[in-house]
């Protein structure tokens, strides 16, 4: 008789552990010898350029200036490498000299094209650096295109609207490739808000149609682990079956034999189905409630035009 | 011994087939052959997501059903009804929408880089309409995310860059958009945004063209009445307060990154005119994009 529980809570505990898992998209660490030898190679060469004084003789100190700040940055990379975090020490410093760049190209006056030694600083920094970062958001795009495909235009994921569309940019659910928050793979949230007008069939002493206008939030499971190039790796339990689930709150009208009587309710749901558990305000009575937002398994069954006049 | 590049075309607003480029070829090969470069013509295809979006969210419906009541005189079926269908969709994503976006954003980055095929030094961008706000955008988000710009040169053809939003919380501005991409910039104005865009590439490699009669990058004035509704009379700008071109200063800007904005005048200042002046062949045709797209190619 245990057998079975056992079942479930190897399932339950299986499913957290890919839950757990889901943000393990980051690349593969890259050997520190490697950026070792590329960042030394980087300090070297800005250490010639800072050396050269051709920019103090052109009064070009803005530009001693960004050099002097990349190589302090590319540094400190090589004074922090050994510690982990290759990815972040790489993305720091691409950050630290974009900023650079942009202080430098205020006091120059609008470009930071005035001397040779900035065009040296670039072609050393996209043969040792650039040319990693460029791996990284190959893998990057492929993953996050992968992801809102699953999130937004899953075959199954059923029809929204527009007010639907114009909620995914609330912060939770909108894309943000800087938060290292657990519901993100690099920077698409998991999160997605639902916002629909859905038929229902409760079940009550007898069976009647209602419709709700609801809404909620669903989480989307992803898979746990994705390849260098960015192809999905391995999907997990969750992200292969479940796909999607969420709770939502609604508000409607149940039709029956006395009128219609307003609805108030919650709901779980789990892909296209939602369960509801009912409350009708005038009877003073509570249902169950099965609602479905996804109608194109329908076209097969009707004739054609008749799809357009159920809900969306 | 002929140089080879790689061209690579993007769409801008309506309905494009997958093979949209050879709408282009006719114009861009002969150029490439006069100037003796072996020539490769791609085409960045984005519609697909576009119309998957619209067929999930019905937004070209609901839009086009929403100025019907409105008063516009749109017939469905109709060719103004199509093309409302089509630019309400298409902007409502793009500049509306901003998680829509942001995925357009990507996907078009995902395909374009699978063209490119590591050739991105050797590869020139052309983009109309809104293709010509999208790669921009795909372009400085790579920027942001790789701190380099790879690609050879950009011909931006009608692009909404200089179009300012007086309402951006509801409808992004083209340009503003670039902010949100590197937070480095995220207080940038509109015309450091621009320099530092421009600041990216090599010299003139960046250059927008711009028909001054086309009403997306220009400030057209009319004295006529709308198409199909002879009793909506226009003296002055369409649209009055919303800045269609680049100011002064942001021209200014550009110049400073020694990048260029060119204008020509082709077609009437008539707005039954409007998506004519728009269309891509009057760019492809223009004196400016031959003589750029003749000189990037050389260079």
């Amino acid at each position: 008789m245990n057998k079975p529980n056992h079942r479930y809570a190897a399932t339950i505990l299986a499913s957290a552990l890919c839950l757990a898992s889901m943000v393990r998209a980051a690349p593969a660490p890259l050997p520190a010898q490697a950026l070792r030898a590329d960042f030394s190679a980087y300090v070297t060469r800005l250490n010639g350029l800072c050396a050269s004084n051709s920019e103090v003789a052109l009064n070009l100190f803005p530009v001693l200036t960004y050099l002097t700040t990349c190589r302090d940055g590319a540094q400190a990379v090589l004074a922090r490498l050994g510690h982990g975090g290759t990815w972040d020490l790489l993305t720091g410093f691409r950050d630290q000299r974009i900023t650079a760049q942009r202080i430098a190209r205020k006091q120059l006056g609008g470009t930071l094209h005035v001397s040779p030694a900035m065009a040296d600083e670039e072609s050393v920094y996209r043969e040792r650096i650039g040319s990693k970062l460029e791996e990284k958001y190959g893998r990057d795009i492929e993953i996050q295109s992968e992801l809102f495909h699953r999130k937004y235009l899953a075959p199954d994921e059923g029809q929204a609207n527009i007010f639907e569309a114009l909620a995914q940019a609330c912060p939770l659910t909108c894309f943000n490739e800087s938060s290292q928050a657990w519901y993100r793979t690099t920077g698409v949230s998991a999160w997605e808000v639902k916002l629909r007008l859905e038929p229902v069939i409760v079940f009550g002493s007898s069976t009647d149609p209602a419709v709700l206008l609801s809404g909620g939030l669903v989480f989307n499971f992803f898979p746990s682990d994705f390849t260098d190039t960015g192809a999905v790796k391995k999907e997990t339990l969750l992200s292969d079956y479940v796909k999607r689930t969420g709770l939502c709150l609604g508000v409607g009208a149940r039709f029956h034999a006395g009128g219609q009587t307003l609805l108030v309710s919650g709901g779980w749901q789990l892909r296209w189905v939602t369960l509801w558990g009912l409350y009708d305000t005038a009877a003073h009575e509570t249902f169950f409630g099965l609602g479905v937002s996804e109608w194109d398994w329908l076209k097969n069954f009707l004739p054609g035009g008749l799809l357009n006049f159920l809900p969306r | 011994m002929s140089q080879q590049k790689l061209v690579i075309v993007a769409h801008g607003i309506g309905r494009h087939a997958e093979d949209f480029k050879k709408q282009w070829e006719p114009f861009l090969l002969p150029l490439a052959q006069a100037t003796g470069v072996k020539l490769q013509v791609e085409g960045l295809w984005w519609d697909d997501i576009q119309q998957a979006l619209d067929e999930k969210y019905d937004i070209s419906a609901t839009a086009t059903a929403l100025a019907g009541q409105l008063g516009f005189p749109l017939q469905a079926g109709g060719t103004a009804y199509q093309q409302a269908r089509d630019f309400y969709k298409d902007v409502f994503f793009y500049l509306c929408a901003h998680e829509m976006s942001t995925f357009l954003q990507i996907e078009c980055a995902k395909k374009l880089r699978r063209l490119t095929k590591g050739q991105e030094g050797h590869t020139l961008l052309i983009g109309h309409s809104l293709g010509a706000a999208m790669l921009p955008h795909v372009i400085w988000r790579r920027f942001g995310s790789t701190g380099e710009n790879l690609f050879h040169s950009l011909i931006l053809l009608a692009s909404p860059l200089g179009m300012c939003s007086p309402l951006p919380g509801l409808v992004a501005d083209p340009l503003e958009i670039m902010r949100k991409l590197i937070k480095e910039y995220q207080t940038a104005s509109r015309t450091e945004l621009l320099g530092a865009f421009g600041d990216c590439w090599g010299p003139q490699r960046l250059n927008f063209i711009n028909n001054r009669r086309d009403l997306v990058c220009a400030e057209v004035t009319y004295e006529d009445s709308l198409p199909n509704i002879p009793h909506v009379y226009v003296k002055g700008h369409l649209l009055p307060d919303i800045q269609k071109e680049f100011s002064g200063q942001e021209i200014e800007a550009v110049a400073t990154a020694r990048q260029t904005v060119q204008k020509f005048a082709f077609g009437e200042a008539r707005l039954k005119a409007m998506v004519a002046n728009h269309a891509v062949e009057v760019y492809l045709a223009s004196p400016p994009f031959k003589t750029t797209f003749r000189r990037l190619l050389r260079a």
